[in-house]
């Protein structure tokens, strides 16, 4: 009876660590942006995005994604799940756009790091290289 | 340290480079008001006779006799293709426009990267071609002094650490802030050192061309 009690409780806690385990591995894993299927390849390497890095560093969701509805982000954030077509940049940001899809993600990669260096705030890279690394 | 060097530096030392031509530009005006003589104008220079198209083509080419393409036409060669590719490749290069997008809102279009980045080693080609010459031809050596090797570094260092930045070799970082140095050295001495002919170069060319031609003789500068 004692036996089967720690038993199940140990199962439980395996399985508990592991999931928990396998969402923080899939959040911390780094997340690959490649927009060279849309953009005529230009010659720059993909870039590594630290996507979880960047809400450990206590940043809104709604710093990144958004829906724009007469000029108000109204995105709902239970939208934002893996795997959701309709929160890739590219869904939205097509050479239709004001801003095409490299464009969106340079304004608001660099954009955002330049401001944060401004402010004297701990920040992420502004030169081609440290985003656009070769192998 | 990238805060400082990549900000504000890069402005103050584009506003050196603009004012500091403007102030060269004004002292050239200003050193040469004073007329030290008069001539008359030469009296009615020969009429003129109407040249067919092909005359004018000669004459222009028989001209050319008399510069540099007759006395040395590789040197004429290689320091066209350097001042050509020196101009356009910081201008319409990718990197640089979105900086500019970025911090001012305004940008020129772009050539291709790697367009660009063989500029930049016909840039550096060229260069090596000039240090050569200083350093083995015994007629350019005898003219030759340690200004002259520092501005042909000053004019290459920007051009060898881009080159060293976009095929990320060494630290990536600090080739960068190299870069930005070298860079910001570049357009602030551009008007107190003899890279400063990028502007005087006009001015002598047009003002003596006018001054043996147009104005027969009287000094308009
Ligand atoms: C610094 C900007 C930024 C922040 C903050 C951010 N994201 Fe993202 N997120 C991105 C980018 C960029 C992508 C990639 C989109 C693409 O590939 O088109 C992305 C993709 C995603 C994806 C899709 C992953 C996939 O593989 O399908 C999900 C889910 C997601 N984010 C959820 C979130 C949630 C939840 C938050 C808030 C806790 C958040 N994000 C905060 C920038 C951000
Ligand atoms: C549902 C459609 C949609 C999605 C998905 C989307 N955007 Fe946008 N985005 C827009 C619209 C619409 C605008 C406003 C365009 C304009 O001003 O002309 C905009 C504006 C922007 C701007 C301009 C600044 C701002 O925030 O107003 C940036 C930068 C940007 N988007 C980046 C991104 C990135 C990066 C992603 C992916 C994480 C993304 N967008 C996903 C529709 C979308
Ligand atoms: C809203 C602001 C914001 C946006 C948008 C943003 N970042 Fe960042 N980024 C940061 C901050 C803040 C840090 C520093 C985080 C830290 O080190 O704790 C950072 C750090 C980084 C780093 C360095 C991570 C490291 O290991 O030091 C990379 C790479 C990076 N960001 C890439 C991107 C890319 C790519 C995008 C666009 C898809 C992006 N960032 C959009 C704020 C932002
Ligand atoms: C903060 C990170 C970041 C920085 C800094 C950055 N980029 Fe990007 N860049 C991106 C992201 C994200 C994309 C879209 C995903 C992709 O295609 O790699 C992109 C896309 C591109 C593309 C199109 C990709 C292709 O091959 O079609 C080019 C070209 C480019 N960047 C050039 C530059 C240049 C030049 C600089 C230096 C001024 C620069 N980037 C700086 C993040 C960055
Ligand atoms: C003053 C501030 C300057 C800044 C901030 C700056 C910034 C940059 C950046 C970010 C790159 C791209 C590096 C990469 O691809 O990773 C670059 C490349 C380059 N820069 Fe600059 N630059 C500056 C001044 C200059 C000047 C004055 C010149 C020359 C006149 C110059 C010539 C070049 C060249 C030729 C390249 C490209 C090399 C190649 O593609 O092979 N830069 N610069
Ligand atoms: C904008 C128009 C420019 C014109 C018309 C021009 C013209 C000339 C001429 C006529 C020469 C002498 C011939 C020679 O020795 O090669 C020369 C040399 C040189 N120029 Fe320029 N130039 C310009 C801009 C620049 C700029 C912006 C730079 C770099 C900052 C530069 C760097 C040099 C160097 C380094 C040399 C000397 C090469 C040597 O060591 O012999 N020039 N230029």
């Amino acid at each position: 009876m004692k036996c089967k009690c720690i038993r199940v409780l140990m199962i439980t806690l395996a399985t508990m660590i592991a999931l928990t385990g396998s969402v923080l591995m899939a959040q911390q894993d780094k997340m690959i942006l490649d927009s060279s299927k849309v953009s005529k390849k230009k010659g720059r390497s993909v870039v590594t995005f630290p996507h979880y890095q960047h809400i450990e560093a206590g940043l809104d969701c709604k710093a990144c994604h958004h829906v724009y509805q007469n000029g108000k982000n109204v995105l709902d954030e239970s939208q934002l799940e893996e795997g959701n077509p309709d929160i890739r940049c590219s869904k939205c940001h097509s050479a239709k756009l004001r801003l095409n899809l490299q464009q969106a993600f340079h304004d608001q990669c660099i954009g955002c790091h330049v401001r944060y260096q401004k402010e004297k705030k701990k920040t992420g890279p502004r030169y081609c290289g440290e985003c656009h690394i070769r192998k | 340290m990238y805060d400082l060097i990549g900000g504000q530096l890069v402005s103050t030392a584009f506003v050196v480079f603009v004012s500091g031509l403007l102030y060269q530009g004004s002292r050239f005006f200003k050193l040469t008001k004073k007329k030290e003589w008069i001539l008359p104008p030469l009296a009615g220079a020969e009429k003129r006779v109407k040249k067919t198209v092909v005359q004018y083509i000669v004459a222009g080419l028989t001209s050319l006799q008399g510069t540099l393409w007759k006395t040395d036409p590789l040197m004429m060669i290689v320091t066209s293709v350097f001042h050509v590719c020196l101009i356009l490749a910081p201008i319409f290069l990718l990197g640089h426009n979105m900086l500019l997008d970025q911090s001012w809102g305004l940008s020129l279009w772009s050539l291709p990267e790697s367009f660009t980045n063989g500029l930049t080693i016909v840039v550096l080609i060229c260069a090596a071609f000039f240090m050569m010459r200083r350093l083995f031809l015994a007629r350019v050596r005898a003219i030759t002094s340690f200004h002259d090797y520092f501005v042909l570094l000053i004019a290459v260092a920007p051009f060898l650490t881009g080159f060293l930045a976009y095929h990320q070799w060494f630290d990536y970082r600090i080739v960068m802030i190299l870069h930005i140095l070298a860079g910001e050295l570049m357009l602030i001495t551009i008007p107190f050192t003899k890279l400063g002919h990028m502007l005087f170069f006009f001015l002598y060319r047009f003002f003596i061309g006018s001054e043996y031609s147009f104005t027969r003789g009287n000094r308009t500068w």
